[in-house]
């Protein structure tokens, strides 16, 4: 067995469950995903794009910090229109506060929501076909295009298009921002660079017991 | 020796982030002092108006350019604001990779009003102590750029600064 910073163990077989408080992590890219002072997300970083319903994570328990942070520097060099664009760090959250989120926003509106959420494992198993049923024998950070450490957050309707169902877009706005909110837990290195060891934090947050 | 834990729970605690607390966050500490003084209505405009260069794919997969509408609906819209304009800082207003433009207004008390700008209509959600209070979703009317319930959410955050 091997292990990085991250605290996570190669090679470890992925429940194909998810726990209530397991670590989720969303890449932060900069520029864009949080304002200059550091002390707001921007909501279009957790919100799905036009068309979609799912945002995508990392399952931070069952991924080495330097597949997770390799997996974010992908990320941050496909933005051609940020040449300076760079993985600034994760966003942790657990599936137990998107459904605390969810609640805690429901009851400030205080009428039924248009749409629920959830999270949903999600493995890659082939970048170039995503979403194959769970690949038997595959294990903790495969290379060569698998990465069964995916997460979706999921919603139960698609991000409108412009025009569509404009109050749906609203909301969905609106609850990521409450998401970020609940617990706000931004993780970053100790020594930013471009190499692929991660120098922060562990990955796998350990949360106390309900 | 144990790394740094470095989690960031600014939002609820309202902790400030420090120059100390990490080294690629110094300068954006810096320069949320120096943007506390609003850029001018030009500048915003020509922020706007600098995003109708962003190409299909500047913000990742599936991102689209921003369409001219857009850009001409945020103008109109900035214009409105009258005196509201000086809650916008440089840092809060932002292109989506769904061709829209989001514009926060916010205070110091984290009231927020989050507006997105679309081709024919307008968004917001209204969040003040810490709780979302409204979401509405508004259509473009005839020259009527700033709709009176954005207006009205707009001046409690104006009125709370």
């Amino acid at each position: 067995m091997q292990s990085d910073k991250s605290g996570n163990e190669n090679n470890t077989p992925i429940p194909k469950t998810l726990e209530a408080r397991e670590s989720l992590l969303r890449c932060i890219i900069h520029p864009g995903d949080y304002n200059k002072a550091g002390d707001t997300f921007r909501v279009r970083n957790l919100a799905p794009r036009k068309g979609k319903d799912d945002v995508s994570s990392i399952r931070g328990c069952h991924c080495t910090g330097e597949r997770a942070k390799r997996h974010g520097l992908e990320i941050a060099s496909k933005r051609p229109g940020k040449p300076f664009s760079k993985l600034e760090g994760f966003f942790h959250f657990t599936p137990e506060l998107v459904a605390q989120a969810f609640s805690s926003y429901q009851s400030f509106i205080q009428e039924t929501l248009p749409f629920s959420v959830w999270v949903v494992p999600t493995p890659i198993y082939d970048e170039s076909s995503p979403y194959v049923p769970w690949p038997e024998g595959v294990v903790l950070c495969q290379e060569n295009g698998y990465f069964p450490a995916h997460a979706d957050l999921k919603f139960s309707l698609p991000m409108p298009n412009d025009g569509e169902n404009d109050i749906l877009r609203d909301h969905i706005r609106a609850f990521v921002k409450v998401l970020y909110d609940i617990d706000p837990n931004f993780l970053v290195e100790e020594f930013p660079s471009s190499a692929d060891a991660w120098s922060g934090p562990n990955l796998c947050q350990q949360l106390p017991a309900a | 020796m144990m790394p740094t834990q470095y989690v960031y729970r600014g939002v609820r605690s309202n902790e400030k982030i420090s120059a100390n607390t990490h080294p690629s966050l110094e300068l954006a500490s810096l320069l949320v002092f120096s943007n506390t003084v609003n850029f001018e209505l030009t500048g915003i405009i020509n922020e706007v108006n600098s995003y109708q260069h962003l190409q299909p794919g500047w913000d990742g997969e599936d991102s689209e350019p921003i369409p001219e509408e857009v850009i001409s609906n945020t103008v109109s819209f900035v214009k409105s604001l009258g005196s509201f304009v000086n809650l916008i800082d440089e840092d809060y207003i932002y292109p989506t990779g769904d061709g829209t433009i989001v514009i926060d207004f916010q205070n110091k008390e984290k009231d927020l009003v989050s507006v997105e700008i679309r081709k024919t209509s307008i968004g917001y959600f209204f969040q003040t102590q810490g709780h979302v209070a409204e979401v509405n979703s508004e259509s473009f009317v005839g020259i009527q750029y700033l709709p009176q319930k954005v207006a009205g959410a707009i001046r409690q955050v104006w009125e709370r600064k």
